[in-house]
């Protein structure tokens, strides 16, 4: 103890006094240790950090699963059967999300909330702060309405009022009554505020109209295993009883736990892999600028072996040193996290789930500090073993630094081959997502999202209480808008391209059972305008009109992918439809349209039906603008011709539509942005550590370059000798690097889009790249190495 | 004829707290062709300088200086250097041998920077280690020869691009006085075969080789500046 304090004090005032070593050394390992701390502190909240439920482990998730499709929810008839048949849970809940607008209490609103079967929050095991959730048989047609409402929107909307239980607030124009208030921090998927009973007894749901996620929670004991063999016997025993709907349904039970981070494993993994990397190449750094100061302390560890230390002792007090470096990195480290974390945050990314709860709390701090322990031994052993035992001691004392740190030179080239293949595989995986997310945006779309101005809007029922008043107010607000000069077209629609979630089952005239796929459509209710604002084409029949109004026969304009699927390419023209959404007859097909890309643009086209606003409006609306110019140029002008038509009308998310876009990308530019930095950190760290390694090599070698001068060596022989000698390491790098390259980015194909993650030109591309950083990173010193006086060396001696 | 080398009021100076410092003072020299002349004179009299500014390592001087009657005052440094490689071969005091390279290996490094094809390379350094006997050690590294094996190698290398001019800042300064005997007589058979040789020595013994002894004293030339023969011109 003695010891450590009298070699921490030491260790301080040697830094203190080389200033530039200490500094160097400690902003390459902030950064390192930083960014290892920031994904780290993701990781443990994401993946490690088990869910807000008590005994998380048992929760579960049950998906149906068509074999060319993928998983998807369950129909009610299914969830009955699957409840009844998989004895492996205690409790088999299900629920269906959605936005609920909500009245009283305020002005009204529209929440995210979710509609659950009685025992879902049994099954969660959550009790309510306030009140009670929901019995048995509440969920029952003809049961009183009741609603249990979240910690946030009692607070927000209600003031956190003590006597809530039993107040009565409007929820879809229904009065509802307050049954509990669950507990801050409380939220089942999403951001989801209230919860109302959800009856899945009905005998009228169809077995294919699947709405529900199911949740269940294993009897003590049972294990995921003997639930997936339950429910296989179960959907097995289904398929053979109705084979026209279930023929090809299967079914999956996952970990709830790893349902929620499925989407995000992937990518976290990639990026603990890449920052581990970059923080090898900081250590390489930094063992490099040891090296260096280690040719300078021969002396004093000479003086202090003959004075008795041990050798042993000695390594303490220069790995104490290097510990101590790592530590204050790991600070400033710290610092750098939790910046990153923020800007992380602030990209609005959705595609890590539970980003809110990510900080740096102590178990952070402490991951930060056994990394620096670590990181300060790894780095720090091989220069302090070297320094203390390499040299004999009488030459040590008696000689110079030359020809004993020839070793010095190999084990420094090995750090820059290493440094170099280690951003190798950075750089490729950075480039691959590159290349990926150039793909994604030239995919095909649909339609064009250029020179749309875009916003939200709800419709209060207050102000507006049915359809009889909802239409004027859109047919007014399109009328003033189009009459903006610049504004070519307007539209007004329940949904935008990639933004909907609303999925609904219909019946359709001459419709053919079909297996590859769900047998849902995406609903759209738009004005007549939104396929010109959004550019997308007509393919048959016509397009909606202002004719076909609330008075007027219903129409339907479908998409290919509704023809194609459900028609076996039947002409549908003239056919009926009708989407169970609630309205009461059937529309006829007047016209086709070409498929719109929905749910990330990489997805597979899903059927859509496109019905007129004016045959059944909804409230929540969003208003495309399709202008001559920059779009945001009339912005302005388009909040005046809201305030003309309701100066009352709040409106929300006022953006182009290429920015909306932008929003579907998130993951992919989140993960290219995040794996390009540490790319870039990498680049500029092996930069740094061939600049180091070679300035100290010609500073050892301006003898030799003299003598070469003196016997009539030309600047460019000593200009290629200098950069051959920089250049070797980095070569034997790339190759390894590449080699690397072809075995990781292997890893990381499901975060790929339309680029092979073996693709030579990306892997070529950062080949050069890191060897036009190499070179410039040789120039310096070897433009240095021209400039060495031949007289100066050689009489150096 | 003109003199091989022909020096006229050279001074070198560098600057000293101020004002300057004179390492030369009005150096006036003739050496040549095919003379063996030793520049002798005290520590710090200016010796090495001197023969710094005959090897054209140092262009950083005032005055006159001809070379094969070509001026080398205000040359531009790619043909000062083009000129040194081809006319001039430097031996060191502490031969600089490169520590990594073979025997054979550093006698082609001056090869390596004149336009000569490897094949003749190859020739050349093996035809030179005949030369100098020195076959035998052709793969060993510069640590196992002894110093006057060592210097050997350094008169080969000077020598080996055929310059007409051999210059050697105390060649024998490190070595034994057999071995330094062995090296003079080396210079004697060189300047036998033409190449006109320019030594600093302290000893009067390997002065004796040479037939003129140039004497110098606080950078300035105290005597034998000119040969005997332009004197009597
Ligand atoms: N670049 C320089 N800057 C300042 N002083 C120098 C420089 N080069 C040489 N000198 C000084 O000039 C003087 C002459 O140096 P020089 O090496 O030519 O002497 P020398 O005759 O070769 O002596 P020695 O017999 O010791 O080798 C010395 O005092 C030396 O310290
Ligand atoms: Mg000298």
């Amino acid at each position: 103890m003695e010891h450590l304090w009298q070699d921490l004090r030491y260790a301080l005032r040697t830094f203190a006094k080389q200033p530039t070593f200490a500094l160097t050394a400690i902003l390459t390992l902030a950064l390192g240790i930083g960014a290892n701390t920031a994904i780290f502190g993701v990781v443990n909240s994401v993946l490690l950090r088990p869910l807000p439920f008590p005994e998380p482990h048992e929760l579960a998730l049950l998906w149906g699963r068509y074999p060319d499709f993928g998983r998807t929810s369950t129909s009610a008839p299914d969830f009955r059967d699957w409840r009844e048949g998989v004895a492996a849970f205690e409790h088999l809940s299900a629920f269906t999300q959605g936005s609920i607008n909500l009245a009283g209490g305020g002005e009204p609103e529209q929440v995210r909330g979710a509609r659950v079967t009685a025992n879902f929050f049994q099954t969660l095991g959550v009790a309510p702060a306030l009140g009670r959730t929901f019995v048995d048989g509440e969920d029952r047609e003809g049961a009183a309405d009741v609603v249990v409402i979240g910690d946030g929107l009692w607070r927000r909307r209600f003031a956190a009022d003590p006597a809530m239980v039993g107040r009565t607030i409007t929820i879809n124009d229904r009065p509802f009554t307050v049954a509990g208030v669950m507990p801050p921090g409380f939220t089942s998927a999403g951001e989801d505020e209230l919860w109302i009973p959800l009856d899945v007894e009905d005998p009228g749901y169809p077995r294919r109209g699947e709405f529900l996620t199911v949740v269940g929670r294993l009897r003590p004991g049972a294990t995921l295993a003997q639930a997936q063999s339950q429910l296989d016997a179960v959907v097995g025993r289904l398929a053979r009883q109705y084979p026209e709907t279930n023929a090809s349904i299967q079914g999956e039970v996952v970990s709830m736990q790893d349902d929620l981070v499925r989407e995000a494993r992937p990518a976290l993994l990639i990026f603990t892999g890449a920052v581990a990397l970059v923080l090898l190449i900081a250590c390489a750094n930094v063992a490099n600028l040891l090296l260096a100061r280690a040719s300078a302390r021969q002396r004093e560890v000479a003086v202090r072996l003959a004075l008795g230390a041990s050798r042993g002792r000695l390594v303490r007090q220069l790995l104490t040193e290097s510990v101590l470096l790592a530590v204050i990195g790991a600070g400033a480290g710290l610092i750098l996290a939790a910046w990153a974390l923020d800007a992380l945050r602030a990209s609005g990314t959705t595609f890590v789930p539970r980003l809110a709860e990510v900080r740096i709390d102590w178990m952070v701090t402490g991951y930060a500090l056994a990394l620096a322990v670590g990181t300060g031994i790894l780095f720090g052993l091989a220069p302090a073993v070297r320094l203390v035992s390499a040299y004999g001691l009488p030459a040590a004392l008696k000689e110079g630094a030359r020809g004993a740190t020839a070793g010095g030179l190999r084990l420094r080239n090995a750090l820059v081959l290493g440094e170099a293949a280690l951003a190798i595989v950075l750089l490729a995986g950075a480039g691959l997502l590159l290349r990926s997310f150039v793909r994604l945006n030239q995919v095909d779309m649909g339609f064009d999202p250029r020179g749309i101005l875009t916003y939200e809007l709800i419709l209060p029922t207050a102000r507006y209480p049915d359809e009889a008043t909802l239409v004027p107010v859109i047919d007014r607000l399109v009328e003033r808008t189009r009459g903006i000069p610049g504004v070519n077209a307007v539209a007004v629609s329940s949904d935008l391209p990639l933004e909907s979630t609303n999925y609904l089952t219909f019946d359709l005239e001459g419709r053919v059972e079909t297996t590859d796929g769900t047998g849902d459509v995406q609903p759209f209710r738009v004005t007549p305008e939104h396929f010109a604002v959004l550019g997308i084409p007509l393919r048959s029949g016509r397009l909606l009109a202002e004719s076909d109004d609330a008075s007027a026969p219903a129409v339907a304009v479908v998409n290919e992918e509704l023809v194609r699927r459900f028609l076996g390419g039947q002409d549908p023209i003239g056919r009926r439809i009708q989407v169970s959404d609630g309205a009461d007859s059937a529309a006829t097909i007047v016209g086709v349209v070409g498929n719109v890309a929905q749910e990330g643009v990489s997805a597979a086209p899903y059927a859509q039906v496109y019905q007129p606003m004016a045959q059944g409006p909804t409230r929540g609306v969003r208003v495309a603008i399709r202008t001559a110019g920059e779009p945001l140029a009339i912005a302005n002008q388009a909040r005046a011709a809201l305030a003309a038509v309701d100066p009352q009308l709040p409106l929300t998310k006022l953006r182009t539509m290429e920015d909306r876009l932008a929003g579907s990308l998130t993951q992919p530019r989140v993960s290219m942005a995040v794996l390009g930095v540490f790319a870039l950190l990498a680049l500029v760290l092996a930069a740094i550590g061939i600049y180091g390694v070679l300035s100290y090599a010609i500073a050892r070698r301006t003898r030799e370059i003299g003598i070469r001068i003196a016997l009539g060596a030309q600047p460019g022989d000593v200009r290629r000798l200098v950069i051959g000698q920089g250049m070797r390491p980095v070569a034997g790098g790339v190759l390894l690097g590449v080699g690397g390259a072809l075995l990781l980015t292997r890893l990381m194909q499901g975060l790929l889009y339309g680029v092979s993650p073996s693709d030579p030109g990306t892997l070529a591309g950062v080949a050069l790249l890191l060897g036009a950083v190499a070179l410039f990173a040789t120039w310096l010193p070897a433009r240095r190495a021209t400039r060495v006086d031949a007289l100066e060396a050689l009489r150096a001696e | 004829m003109n003199p091989l080398i022909r020096l006229r009021g050279v001074e070198k100076r560098v600057p000293a707290g101020g004002a300057y410092h004179y390492l030369l003072r009005q150096v006036d020299l003739e050496v040549d062709r095919g003379e063996f002349v030793t520049v002798m004179g005290p520590s710090g009299a200016g010796k090495s300088t001197l023969l710094a500014i005959l090897g054209l390592l140092d262009a950083d001087w005032t005055g006159e200086y001809h070379l094969d009657g070509e001026a080398m005052h205000g040359l531009a440094p790619k043909r000062r250097q083009a000129l040194a490689r081809e006319r001039i071969g430097i031996v060191f005091q502490q031969y600089h041998l490169l520590d990594d390279l073979t025997v054979a290996e550093n006698l082609d490094i001056p090869l390596s920077y004149r336009n000569v094809k490897s094949s003749e390379r190859a020739a050349l350094v093996a035809d030179t280690l005949d030369r100098f006997g020195i076959v035998a050690k052709k793969d060993l590294y510069p640590r196992q020869l002894s110093g006057g094996q060592q210097q050997l190698v350094g008169v080969a290398r000077a020598l080996i691009g055929r310059p007409a001019i051999l210059l050697a800042d105390e060649p024998t300064g490190n070595l034994h006085s057999s071995q330094a005997r062995e090296i003079m007589e080396m210079f004697r058979r060189i300047n036998g075969e033409g190449t006109t040789i320019v030594q600093v020595s302290h000893s009067a013994e390997n002065a004796a080789y040479g037939n003129r002894v140039i004497e110098l004293k606080d950078g300035w030339v105290v005597s034998g500046g000119v040969s005997a023969r332009a004197g009597m011109q």
